[in-house]
């Protein structure tokens, strides 16, 4: 059963919880202004280790938020990620719910 | 990773790393110095072939060494991406002020050549003075935009290349070839130095990733 102090306040119920953790929110905001990234570029960019990266990956790509496409180039695979509408979507509202929420904190 | 996650900042970490690798810089350098290498050779005595010839030949080969470095040795390390295309809309505006300043600077350079024949400062001076202008302006536009300090000091260095060699050859009884080297030679030099240590940098920074596949 969810205590009082556990309960999220009214304006942060909406919130994705998908999109709100910060390797995630940052995954999301960096695809936002790119077509597409690779693999190695956002590990770069975001700081984030392998494994954590592609587990946020597969989260992010089982919740149609992102697109993944594999190819092989010679003898390596190549993982290009690229933001999906549902994704951009995701985002703009998580950032308009969050701006209220942040306006509505004592 | 990002310090901040606003637009502005996502943009600038995108353009930025574009610079990364040193490679632009060493271009910069080697076609400025290019731009006098036909001068130097005609002082060697060379004849027209060469003085054109090696210049393009130069040209040619940073134009395609460059993109095939890009391709072996930044790309593999740094990982590969493409922005926005709405984000790539936003440079217009930029390149509509570069055109912008730039017809401007010819209109300056036409109205000023009539005035040149008739007073002290000579025509050449004025062209070159024109081009200084021009790349102290684009560079800091880019430098500003990119959000890569060290264009604003290339837009000097170029600047300089243009009319302190110039100005060195009017002014002193040093010989051309010295007022082309302390011209577009030292320009050149700090571009390509620059250039070189950011690359060894930027190799010892992004090691080779064994392979990219998520685990």
């Amino acid at each position: 059963m969810v205590t009082p102090e556990e309960r999220p306040a009214p304006a942060a119920e909406g919130l994705d919880r998908l999109v709100h953790e910060p390797a995630r929110l940052t995954l999301l905001a960096t695809l936002s202004v790119l077509d597409y990234a690779d693999f190695v570029y956002l590990m770069n960019a975001t700081g984030l280790t392998r494994g954590n990266l592609s587990s946020h990956m597969s989260k992010l790509e089982a919740a149609g938020y992102i697109r993944v496409k594999k190819s092989l180039q010679g003898k390596t695979t190549r993982t290009r990620l690229s933001l999906t509408s549902a994704g951009r979507k995701a985002l703009s509202e998580y950032r308009e719910l969050m701006q209220r929420v942040l306006e509505e904190l004592p | 990773m990002q310090t901040a996650l606003t637009e502005k900042t996502l943009l600038r970490d995108v353009w930025a790393r574009g610079f990364l690798d040193g490679l632009p810089d060493i271009a910069m350098g080697l076609l400025l110095v290019n731009i006098q290498l036909g001068g130097w050779l005609a002082e060697l005595g060379l004849s027209t072939g060469w003085t054109i010839g090696v210049p393009i030949v130069v040209m040619l080969t940073v134009l395609l060494a460059v993109p095939w470095c890009r391709r072996h040795l930044t790309t593999p390390r740094l990982g590969e991406f493409r922005i926005h295309k709405t984000r790539r809309r936003k440079l217009l505006p930029v390149m509509l002020v570069s055109v912008a300043i730039t017809l401007a600077l010819v209109g300056f350079t036409a109205a000023s050549k009539a005035a040149a024949f008739e007073g002290d400062v000579p025509l050449v001076l004025i062209i070159l003075g024109v081009f200084a202008v021009k790349a102290v302006v684009l560079c800091s536009l880019a430098g500003w935009y990119f959000g890569v300090d060290r264009l604003y000091a290339y837009g000097w260095l170029i600047a300089w290349s243009f009319l302190g060699s110039e100005t060195l050859i009017r002014t002193t009884e040093l010989p051309l070839l010295a007022c082309y080297l302390l011209g577009f030679g030292v320009s050149s030099a700090v571009m390509v130095a620059c250039g070189l240590v950011r690359l060894r940098r930027f190799l010892h920074d992004f090691p080779l990733p064994h392979d990219e596949t998520p685990t």
